[in-house]
């Protein structure tokens, strides 16, 4: 009964002004495991979270709670992992062969999410526009190669220059803040072949407004 | 086409309504390639039972899931979910022709993966690479000077099955996105196993009440397929006005029997574009020492939509054209892409539901394919439309027209009797008879092409090799007197070309004849273009100041002219009309001898 209660309570909190509280949560399953077990029932934010809880086959790998800003055109910026630096440009010094780093790129690794809300003329909130970013592996290398010998021909000497590749999954969209509901987002399968040499990973966005 | 006004007044109906929450899923398929093409094609199948047999064939393990993706969308703005690898990779690189070095001076993004993007107007996209990218070197040389110089630099090729449709939402249950064969199919070993990638899409309302409208299914499926010359006739025989499914399953039988070859197979929702293709790096300025690059398609392409439908398939891998630079250095060289492809275009009525024969052409015997045998490439749609649409489309009164071409060689010594070009004479007897002799061995067919397309709408067909040949150079002759520099290329297309659009005349008298606005062309090549050899670059750039040698092309070009007396061409109903006899262009081939015969047929 009081279970029954308190969802009636959720469904009819009018929406409301002031900062709005919004959590993120990140879970995964093996491909496997999902196919064989779960894959013929519809996915479901709250049973998928449960199943976490619970550590039958879905894992939480995250949870971001932040608020998101009433005044317009504030976006919430939430970022956990580290800042790593690359270079992305070389110049030539006087020896030819001597290739200089010169501009260098930024990409945040690990999960940054961008929240922003959507209010009403009375500044109720009506949605809230997400753009998730998450690596869902540590970087991995390129290689370019690039003479270091004079000497032309087949067999002239080269290093190796290293360009970065950043493994992702990404999800940009909506959910309605009229409700506080756990949501599922997104779901998005990473299959084995995807660079990291791992076996196949499904993920789960779930936003609670 | 009226079938298209009538899905996009229905897609609108549902743009213009409000948008509730729904889920927008999207799944990629691997599944065997006849079994699914048997699947589609067989009989009248919707969108959810085809998808349906597909999650039986992932249950059973004969198919697999390669990408799988779900969005919510709340309102009507993009939705967004992608998952895979970001490479970083130069975009610009800088020179110094003394060292022969080339090196990355600014780096950038490059995504590989699976995307799913539903736009606001009601644009679905879905994007999947299939492998990682190809690391594929080229050779950077400087042969201009009196120490040249001989390099390598490496590029990305990228491998994208991309489909772009038009889908409204809301709705419910699922659809078939597109249907292709995998973007590195080109790539992989002859007799490895051929699958197909089917994307399923899917939307269920985030609001249980909510009435959604469930999707009218628009499927087009396109096929190529490759069979031995002597089985044209045949299944010109098979052809029906009323519908080809019994061509389009004796074709699956030859295919499984061996008979025959699946070339190609990719379809897509009506509004549609797809391409499953290697997106191959080639350098466009300074070609010796790239310091500009662009990409071509090596793949599958097909668009649907309007009454169009438009194939282009790549027959082989990207062929590398190797230019000798040096005559002391047989290592500089330039290389240049030559693809080998087959592309159609006809503007139809499809049928709401079932097969029709689009085109077939005959690959010249110069281009080289594998295998031999099958030189024939017949172009065959599948649509299965809701019938919910094909109530509603209004009948299409126009009629359609066959166009075919014919081009024999015969000798010299027979032109006469091909030498009078007209409607008024007797070239269905001519025609046999040449016939007969290319069967018997004293003629040879070069050419032959066939297309359906509503009357006055234009199609084309061919099949095409781009050959590559030097307009422009640098030479320092007193520097380096064996090796010159291209700096300007240009592409020669070679193969057969036909292109045929034509309006039956209704003010008709004499019901013998039909007159029609508009005109047919066949252009066709003998053999592959002479190119100028090193040697003879040398020698010409020297002794014409600098001018590069010509390359010899062995083409030759049919076109239907018009009655004198009225301007429209003419043609005895349902009867071959003869275009004349040609000779090769320049010297030599003196005994040989080109005839063409083209005939149109009008279609109620």
């Amino acid at each position: 009964m009081m279970r029954i209660a308190l969802s009636c309570l959720i469904a009819l909190t009018p929406a409301w002004s002031g900062p709005v509280k919004v959590s993120v949560t990140l879970l995964r399953c093996a491909e496997e495991h999902w196919q064989r077990v779960l894959a013929d029932t519809k996915p479901d934010a709250a049973r998928l979270l449960s199943l976490a809880g619970e550590k039958k086959g879905v894992e939480a790998v995250l949870r971001a709670e932040f608020e998101v800003n009433v005044e317009e055109d504030k976006p919430t910026i939430w970022m956990d992992g580290r800042e790593m630096e690359f270079t992305a440009g070389w110049r030539r010094e006087d020896d030819p062969l001597a290739l200089k780093p010169e501009a260098k790129d930024k990409r945040h690794v690990g999960t940054v999410i961008r929240a922003e809300g959507e209010f009403d003329d009375r500044k109720s909130l009506m949605d809230v526009d997400l753009d998730l970013r998450h690596d869902f592996a540590p970087p991995t290398w390129t290689t370019f190669s690039y003479p270091i010998a004079s000497d032309i021909g087949p067999r002239r000497a080269k290093t190796q220059l290293k360009l970065p590749r950043f493994h992702r999954i990404e999800w940009r969209g909506a959910v309605s803040g009229r409700h506080s509901q756990p949501v599922l987002a997104a779901s998005i399968l990473v299959p084995a072949e995807d660079g990291t040499g791992g076996k196949a990973v499904r993920w789960f966005i779930i936003v609670t407004p | 086409m009226r079938l298209a006004l009538c899905l996009a007044l229905l897609g609108n109906v549902a743009a213009l309504a409000k948008v509730p929450p729904c889920r927008l899923a999207q799944t990629i398929i691997r599944a065997p390639e006849i079994e699914t093409l048997e699947l589609l094609t067989r009989r009248t199948r919707t969108d959810a039972e085809v998808a349906a047999r597909l999650h039986e064939w992932v249950r059973a393990g004969r198919a697999r899931i390669v990408s799988d993706i779900s969005a919510l969308r709340t309102h009507p703005q993009d939705s967004h979910a992608r998952a895979g690898t970001e490479y970083f990779w130069w975009q610009e690189l800088d020179q110094d022709f003394d060292p022969a070095m080339e090196f990355p001076t600014r780096s950038g993004p490059v995504f590989i993966g699976a995307t799913l993007t539903y736009k606001s107007e009601n644009r679905w996209t879905c994007s999947f690479g299939p492998r990682a990218p190809l690391l594929v070197r080229w050779p950077v040389v400087w042969p201009a000077q009196k120490k040249p110089a001989l390099d390598w630099t490496e590029q990305l090729d990228v491998f994208e099955e991309k489909i772009d449709v038009d889908v409204a939402t809301p709705f419910a249950g699922t659809g078939l996105l597109g249907i292709c064969r995998p973007a590195d199919r080109l790539e992989r070993a002859a007799g490895a196993d051929r699958w197909l990638h089917v994307t399923e899409v899917a939307a269920e309302s985030a609001e249980p009440d909510n009435a959604a409208m469930s999707p009218p299914h628009q499927r087009v499926m396109t096929m190529v397929f490759a069979v031995p010359d002597g089985v044209v006739d045949e299944l010109l025989t098979t052809h029906r006005e009323s519908g080809d499914d019994a061509l389009l399953n004796r074709l699956l039988d030859d295919v499984k029997a061996g008979g025959a070859r699946l070339q190609m197979a990719g379809g897509c929702r009506n509004r549609g574009e797809l391409v499953s293709a290697r997106r191959h790096a080639y350098p466009t300025e300074m070609h010796t020492f790239p310091s500009a690059w662009d990409t071509m398609s090596v793949g599958d392409s097909v668009t649907v939509g309007d009454g169009e439908v438009s194939v282009t398939t790549d027959l082989a891998p990207p062929a590398r054209a190797e230019f000798p630079l040096s005559k002391s250095h047989p290592d500089f060289v330039l290389w240049w892409p030559e693809p080998l492809r087959a592309h159609l275009t006809a503007d139809t009525s499809l049928p709401g539901h079932g097969a029709m024969l689009l085109g077939i052409t005959r690959m010249p015997d110069f281009l080289e394919t594998e295998p031999a045998d099958c030189r024939a490439l017949v172009f065959i749609a599948r649509s299965d439309h809701d019938d919910r649409l094909i109530r509603a489309a209004p009948r299409d009164a126009s009629p359609g027209v066959e166009c075919e071409a014919q081009v024999f060689e015969i000798d010299a010594a027979d032109e006469a009797q091909f030498q009078t070009e007209g409607w008024q004479l007797p070239d269905d007897r001519r025609l046999d008879a040449l016939r007969k002799r290319a069967a018997d061995g004293s003629a040879r067919q070069i050419a032959r092409a066939w297309l359906a397309s509503t009357a006055g709408r234009a199609a084309k067909t061919s099949v095409i090799q781009e050959r590559c040949h030097v307009t422009e150079c640098d030479t320092d002759f007193e520097v380096a007197p064996d090796q010159y520099r291209p700096t300007a290329l240009d592409v020669l297309r070679v193969g057969v070309e036909f292109s045929a659009q034509a309006s039956p005349l209704t003010d008709e008298s004499d019901a013998k004849l039909q007159r029609f606005a508009g005109g047919l062309e066949i252009i066709c090549h003998v053999r592959q273009p002479r190119i100028p050899t090193l040697d003879e670059q040398l020698d010409s750039l020297r002794q014409n100041q600098g001018e590069c040698a010509q390359p010899l092309l062995h083409e030759l070009k049919w076109t239907t002219e018009p009655d004198p007396a009225t301007g429209r061409i003419v043609f005895a109903t349902g009867r071959p009309r003869c275009l004349g006899v040609k000779r090769l262009p320049g010297a030599g081939d003196a005994a040989r001898r080109f005839v063409a015969f083209v005939s149109v047929q009008v279609v109620r």
